[in-house]
């Protein structure tokens, strides 16, 4: 727990302050506080509909606030600095997002253009475009789906080929939305184990999770979130999957 | 780890909007917020009328007002819908009346040459009768939910089946209209640099598109047939009629009678 807050008040990366975000009357997320240093590994978990999935976007910029601040590395991030192409193109390369429905994100002929996607549009020279793909298909055991048509591919593939054609943009930092969502025991597994290598070569993590089983040793910290959409507990993840009366409480287990 | 995941990106973005892929997302949305609007638990009286009765009232509206050949109660049909209109929301009444506005000013555009040449009279009158169908029309549209407003069809014996197609598509324009906003806000949070292929990408989309749409089609049909689904669709009763409903039935035979007053009136 002081190594978690230690590490936030050195640099933090993400600054949300007084966060609520509404829609139509209806609430998600309610005067969210918190802090994300750099190189944090962090899991948010919490019920459906506790606004897991609306934090994400909000920190991809893809929806604003009703109220409060949202901070990147010093940065006010709004729609009104969003607006700035140039500005948000780098915001969208520093900050990579997996959305929970990969069909969502796959549109290209085959998995090599669609992680090639990112490298081409930052004007990477033809081979280091090439590297890049080459290195994330092999880091997320893909190569053999080099050629294959994205759509017809099975739901962990997709998955993987999702996180491939972010992390080819290399971003600093990593959100996925329920990415082992899903998925069977040993491509949970996997993922697990990628993220925790991903966040240990410097990469932020933020991720979104039911998965209590899967993500122990992945992520270092926990932010749960109750069905009220504001945050009911911020710290040792291990602490709080090991609290079973808190997770019982607040609808996690 | 590869190195150059392990050090940070010297990106520098060229020039170049991304307003094409904004302006696909906020049309999109603002098509699926009129789809999705809200159901109205409070507000004006007009969002509780029986919608059958609304449905043919303005079917006859407009049948009437394309009939007549007297000025005076084309005027007074207008007046009557724009009477109607004005009960609703304001939010709604904007919308519509920038919707009718558009429609008769194309309307307009097309009649001045008739108008130069001789014939402001009749071009006027059309004109009063274009601007009355589209905000009758759009007074519906935006007083009944879609889900009624497919319901209230059956009135005109069209068969329980067709209603169900109709319903099931206007449910599967919502479904697959998010998850075209979810693909493009995947490709605007992608779009880190220079995009001279946007137009394909938005086509490669389409593509995806059409392919979810077919497998959920064809995941729809089997789960009917799992819950036994032989082709027959009983469709829920019509409600039946309250104080407001006889009070706007009653407003709509006093406009129809007197569509058969100012016609008798011209003729004889």
């Amino acid at each position: 727990m002081q190594d978690i807050k230690s590490k936030q008040n050195e640099s933090n990366l993400i600054e949300l302050r007084g966060i609520t975000y509404a829609y139509r009357e209806t609430s998600a997320l309610d005067d969210v506080v918190l802090s994300i240093a750099e190189g944090e590994s962090v899991a948010l978990i919490g019920p459906n509909g506790s606004g897991k999935s609306t934090l994400l976007k909000l920190l991809n910029g893809i929806i604003f606030p009703s109220a409060g601040s949202y901070r990147f590395d010093g940065e006010e991030i709004g729609e009104k600095r969003l607006r700035d192409p140039m500005f948000a193109k780098r915001f969208h390369q520093r900050v990579g997002f997996v959305f929970q429905n990969p069909d969502a994100q796959l549109f290209c002929a085959n998995v090599y253009e669609e992680i090639a996607f990112g490298p081409r549009q930052m004007h990477l020279p033809e081979d280091e475009v090439d590297r890049r793909v080459d290195d994330c298909l092999e880091l997320l055991g893909i190569v053999k789906l080099r050629h294959r048509e994205p759509y017809h591919l099975s739901e962990g593939e997709k998955r993987k080929v999702a996180i491939a054609c972010v992390l080819s943009l290399n971003p600093e930092v990593l959100t996925l939305d329920e990415p082992m969502d899903g998925l069977d025991p040993r491509t949970k597994r996997f993922l697990r184990d990628f993220l925790a290598e991903i966040n240990r070569a410097g990469k932020t993590v933020i991720c979104a999770t039911h998965e209590f089983g899967y993500i122990d040793g992945a992520f270092r910290r926990g932010i749960v979130f109750g069905e009220d959409h504001q945050v009911v507990r911020d710290g040792d993840l291990g602490e709080i999957l090991a609290d079973g009366e808190f997770m019982e409480r607040f609808n996690l287990k | 780890m590869n190195d150059w995941l392990t050090r940070k990106e010297e990106y520098l973005p060229r020039a170049g909007g991304l307003r094409f892929l904004d302006r696909s997302l906020l049309s999109i949305l603002s098509v699926l917020s009129r789809i999705r609007r809200p159901e109205k638990t409070v507000g004006g009286q007009v969002y509780r009328l029986n919608p059958t009765l609304k449905l043919v009232t303005v079917f006859i509206v407009i049948l009437t007002l394309s009939l007549s050949r007297s000025a005076s109660f084309v005027y007074l049909a207008d007046s009557c819908i724009l009477l109607a209109a004005a009960l609703l929301d304001a939010g709604d009444l904007l919308n519509t009346l920038l919707l009718s506005t558009t429609i008769a000013l194309f309307g307009l555009l097309i009649l001045l040459p008739s108008m130069f040449t001789g014939n402001g009279g009749n071009s006027l009158l059309l004109l009063a009768k274009i601007a009355g169908s589209a905000l009758a029309v759009n007074f519906l549209a935006h007083s009944t939910k879609w889900r009624h407003m497919t319901r209230a069809i059956k009135f005109f014996r069209v068969p329980d089946l067709f209603i169900l197609v109709l319903e099931l598509a206007v449910k599967y324009i919502v479904i697959l209209g998010e998850f075209s906003i979810h693909m493009l806000q995947a490709l605007r949070a992608r779009s880190v640099g220079r995009n001279t292929h946007a137009h394909r990408e938005l086509s490669n989309l389409a593509g995806i598109l059409y392919f979810k749409s077919r497998e959920m089609a064809e995941q729809t049909y089997s789960a009917m047939e799992c819950r036994g689904f032989t082709g027959e669709y009983p469709s829920p009763k019509v409600r039946t009629f309250s104080a407001s409903d006889l009070v706007y039935l009653g407003a709509n035979l006093a406009l129809a009678a007197a569509f058969v007053y100012f016609s008798l009136g011209k003729n004889g």
